[in-house]
């Protein structure tokens, strides 16, 4: 509307305003920018996490408070709060964590990642308890365990569970971070991290050590080595770098490098301490683009070396059999490299798909496994893709399939459905069933360890004159001479769980039903031409079924405290490996209470308990049932800008106690894991 | 009789039929933004409806304030902040004289910046939603959350007691983290996120603008802590919820007022919005495992202020 005047005069004033209203426009933004202007979609849909209710499964999420005030210094300790793990280890250098206990000796059938890298060996027997090992503890946001075979989304081996360790961005964590752990039974811990740069491009390195003595011999029987030698020194460093290169384009880099030194060593056979030492190094890529608010797609380049060194002395000359030592080599050396493209996009508001490939190479070359100089590799490919689709608004399904392709052992397929029922809020109920496939390692279709003369180096064959211990002209130890007939181990299984998540009651808890018919268990088995030998190869050839209930409890009853519990229920069932039910505890639980107390100070109160088992088929003892109790005592303070923490951690309060296996003829000695106290010194600058 | 003697009673006949400038309703509207315009057309429709509105209501550009006669006008409203400072500037310039302002679609900020320069007849309606209110959302969508964390820049930092009373009155606790400047952002959001339960967004431009939010959102949702914006913009990126009032909301409120500034009834100086929207990220919201109802909240905060 114009009013009345000269309007040449006015368009020309106006024209002039016009000019300097659009140049002031442009160099100042609105006051009320903020409340009327409008925003780039930041988190869109492919970025969110599932929530609880819509996981196609049992999740147990281990979030940094329960890290800090558990007191744990690797992440094996961490699996206690997750239901149906049982942590211990075969020495105090090897930290295990095993889900279902004797079925997962080496956590071979578990899939580990870190930020999506897959952690385990591809020697022996791809183990993943030596990857699990190698994170910084202070660098993780928080770890995923999945339990149930989840092959669909995560890849053949995610046969019994997966477990995701997530560490933190490194925008968060930017500034200098020290702690040192200082205790009994040779505990020295330290960890120096050091995090620049801005929230468009973020880096950190991290540099940690542990090391501690490991457990205690406690002696039934006469032993030549009264000290157990499970001695580890563990040293580390890390980086990774979070880059935005655009508004739609994010770049994960991770490089890191381990030198892990662990002792072994036991007074059987004359079997003197010795070090195997493994030395791991690996580069990560990634680089995630938002396509658009419902689309993106994702590109990862990863690459893992590691070399063992470890050579076993083995002492004939107590028992009279030869006048030398045989050094027994274990060391070899494997590489991996994977590349692998995912694309996720929203198509409807009911309807998610997430689709991939990739595409992996390993090589594993050692002469003490493979008893050749020979390289062994074997490569997959693998196509995936998961569906998720709201069917209703209570009702989602997540189907999903995997399809492998494996150089040695062919095709396989690996489907999951779960049903999710979601009647109330407070009320979830899943449903389903998945099939799962663990291919065979490099070990378990070409291994070959036999124990070599150091003089000839041919096989060691036993010397007339020795009778039965040593029959003249068989070989004194050949464990393995694999054909390369290992077929992959399948599981079926199916589930049936509940989540109550009660908000008035800060309560979330979890129930899950499964049972599980594993076939085709690769075991030793003797091969028929060489059947007066104990000279084995692997072969499908044991099955078992596994039946339990695990749940989880969660709970906040009043401010500052937090409640968990976690129990499982666990039966194996198995004709052909007649010994694995033993191997399972019935029963294990694990509860822990933190507790703020006034004045910043901490209380952490933490309880596992393992039914009687009986770890190792050696022993004719039954390991009856224990109970470990752990405390932490922990005080805050800000000193400036400065945040520090001092904590008192005790682990195993009630005294030394037996975990696995107990003394007997058969096994003398054995580990007896000590009462642990240190103290932790950690600052933030 | 000379010529000369006919031309004033002359003058004074033609001066009777000359249009006469009536007292008129003027909006000024700024530039920027098509809210403004059709928040102006709401404004002038609803006025010119009401007969006991005797006035004009003319809509006026930022430009039309630049020249005078002013004399004929009973009231300006002012939408967006350009229009208010034109007006201030007018004022200074001595061209207003006592004609009451009513400002609309401004926040606080803006009202203070200008509050010198503008005559005592100023009546403000801004986009702040009143504290209390704030306070009474945060208690009302999360209850197992006691620890409230604020970024405060150059602009909000006077906002802090205000703040701390609303807060702490409904039983929550309130973490404040002062920042002087955009570079001084980050290390403040890294100590607001790890040491909070939610974080209310409260506006400042040197805090949360279109650069700093993508930062802010992701570091947040990484630490999983939710956010709490002030526009329907925010919840759209990713907030996940907001409290605000919409430019229709605040266009009836200015209706409401200026009748009143019209009819010469006294009304308070500085006005928050009493209609309000509460506006949730349904996918954020679900992501983080909460559980929120927009209808149900905002019914909760119109009945404790007796709506």
């Amino acid at each position: 509307m114009k009013n009345q005047g000269g309007r040449r005069k006015q368009s020309l004033a106006l024209g002039l305003i016009l000019c300097v209203g659009t140049a002031w426009a442009d160099t100042h933004e609105l006051a009320e920018d903020g409340y009327l202007g409008e925003l780039p979609v930041v988190l869109s849909v492919t970025r969110l996490a599932q929530s609880l209710a819509d996981t196609p499964g049992a999740v147990t999420i281990i979030d940094r408070d329960m890290i800090r005030r558990s007191g744990a210094r690797q992440v094996s300790e961490l699996l206690r709060f997750v239901p149906g793990f049982i942590v211990s280890g075969w020495n105090g250098a090897n930290a295990i964590a095993n889900y279902h206990a004797r079925l997962d000796e080496y956590g071979s059938r578990l899939q580990v990642f870190v930020d999506g890298r897959s952690v385990y060996s591809s020697l022996y027997l791809g183990d993943t308890h030596r990857g699990m090992a190698e994170v910084v503890m202070e660098d993780i946001d928080r770890i995923e365990v999945l339990r149930g075979s989840n092959s669909a989304a995560y890849g053949a081996n995610a046969f019994l569970g997966v477990i995701n360790i997530i560490t933190r961005n490194s925008a968060d964590t930017r500034g200098t971070l020290l702690s040192v752990s200082q205790g009994n039974h040779g505990i020295s811990d330290q960890t120096l991290r050091h995090g620049w740069g801005t929230e468009d491009a973020s880096y950190r390195i991290t540099a940690a050590r542990r090391t501690d003595n490991g457990y205690i011999n406690k002696q039934a029987f006469a032993s030549d080595y009264p000290l157990a030698s499970d001695d580890t020194d563990l040293n580390q460093v890390s980086f990774r770098g979070d880059l935005r290169l655009s508004a739609i384009d994010e770049l994960q880099l991770q490089l890191g490098s381990t030198r892990h030194k662990a002792d072994d060593g036991d007074s059987t056979f004359g079997n003197a301490p010795y070090s195997a030492g493994n030395a791991a190094s690996y580069a990560m890529a990634r680089w995630n683009r938002q396509l658009s608010a419902t689309e993106s797609i994702n590109l990862s380049a990863t690459f893992d070396d590691e070399r063992i060194r470890s050579t076993k002395i083995e002492d004939p000359r107590k028992l009279g059999l030869f006048p030398f030592v045989v050094p027994v080599d274990q060391g070899g050396q494997s590489q991996r490299a994977q590349i692998e493209f995912s694309h996720t996009r929203q198509y409807t508001e009911a309807m998610r798909m997430v689709w991939g490939t990739a595409w992996r190479r390993e090589t594993a070359q050692s002469r003490g496994l493979f008893n050749t100089d020979q390289t062994y590799a074997q490569t997959q490919l693998r196509f995936f893709g998961n569906l998720e689709w709201r069917i209703a608004p209570q009702l989602l399904l997540n189907a999903g399939g995997l399809l492998e392709h494996n150089s040695k052992v062919g095709e396989s397929f690996a489907p999951r459905l779960m049903l999710n029922y979601q009647p109330h809020p407070e009320h979830t109920f899943r449903i389903g069933a998945t099939k799962a496939t663990r291919t065979p390692s490099l070990f378990e279709l070409h291994g070959s360890n036999p124990v070599i003369n150091p003089n000839t180096g041919a096989p060691l064959i036993c010397p007339a004159g020795f009778g039965g211990a040593c029959p003249v002209g068989k070989h004194v130890e050949w464990h393995i001479r694999a054909t390369g007939k290992a077929q992959p181990e399948r599981i079926y299984s199916q589930e049936l769980g509940w989540l109550g998540d009660f908000r008035e009651y800060a309560l979330t808890v979890d129930v899950r039903a499964y049972k599980e018919h594993i076939r085709g268990l690769l075991t030793p088995r003797r091969l028929p031409a060489l059947i007066d030998e104990d000279i084995n190869d692997y072969v499908n050839g044991k099955d078992a079924d596994v039946q339990g209930l695990e749940y989880q409890l969660q709970w906040r009853p009043w401010a500052g405290g937090r409640w968990l519990f976690s129990q499982a229920r666990t039966r194996v069932r198995s004709d052909t490996q007649t010994d694995l039910p033993a191997g399972t505890p019935h029963n294990s639980y694990n509860a822990a209470w933190f507790q703020d107390l006034p004045g910043e100070w901490e209380l952490g109160l933490m309880y596992a308990h393992v039914s009687s088992m009986n770890m190792r088929w050696r022993s004719a003892q039954r390991l009856p049932a224990y109970g470990v109790t752990n405390l932490r005592v922990a005080k805050r303070f800000r000193l400036g800008a400065t945040r520090s923490e001092v904590a008192l951690t005790v682990q195993s309060l009630a005294g030394d106690h037996y975990e696995f296996i107990r003394p007997s003829a058969a096994d003398p000695v054995v580990p007896v894991v000590p009462r642990r106290v240190f103290m932790t010194v950690r600052m933030e600058l | 009789m000379p010529l000369r003697a006919y031309l004033l009673p002359l003058l004074f006949v033609l001066l009777a039929y000359l249009p006469r400038a009536e007292a008129a309703v003027w909006i000024v509207v700024s530039e920027g933004s098509k809210e403004y315009a059709q928040a102006a057309e709401l404004i002038r429709e609803q006025l010119k409806r009401d007969d006991s509105v005797g006035t004009e209501v003319l809509i006026k550009s930022v430009a039309d304030i630049a020249q005078t006669g002013f004399s004929s006008v009973s009231l300006f409203i002012s939408l967006g902040s350009p229009a208010l400072q034109k007006l201030a500037d007018a004022t200074a310039a001595g061209r207003i004289g006592r004609t009451p302002v009513l400002a609309s679609l401004v926040p606080r900020a803006a009202v203070e910046a200008q509050r010198q320069r503008l005559p005592v007849a100023l009546t403000a309606i801004v986009f702040d939603q009143p504290l209390p209110r704030q306070a009474a959302l945060l208690r009302y969508a999360f209850p197992h959350m006691h620890k409230i964390g604020v970024i405060l820049g150059p602009d909000s930092m006077r906002q802090q007691m205000a703040l701390e009373k609303a807060i702490v009155e409904l039983g929550m606790q309130l973490k404040v983290y002062k920042v002087e400047s955009e570079g001084a952002l980050y290390p403040a959001l890294q100590r607001v996120l790890d040491e909070n339960d939610v974080l209310l967004a409260v506006p400042d431009a040197a805090v949360y603008n279109g650069g700093t939010i993508q930062n802010v959102l992701l570091a947040s949702y990484r630490h999983k802590v939710p956010l709490m914006g002030f526009s329907p913009a925010y919840v759209r990126a990713g907030a996940l919820l907001a409290l605000y009032s919409t430019p229709t909301q605040m266009a009836n409120q200015t209706v409401r007022v200026a009748k009143r500034l019209i009819d010469g009834v006294p009304t308070a100086a500085m006005q928050s919005p009493v209609e309000f929207v509460v506006d949730i990220n349904s996918n954020v919201a679900r992501s983080l495992g909460l559980r929120l109802n927009e209808d149900a909240l905002r019914i909760q905060l119109q009945s404790r202020e007796g709506v």
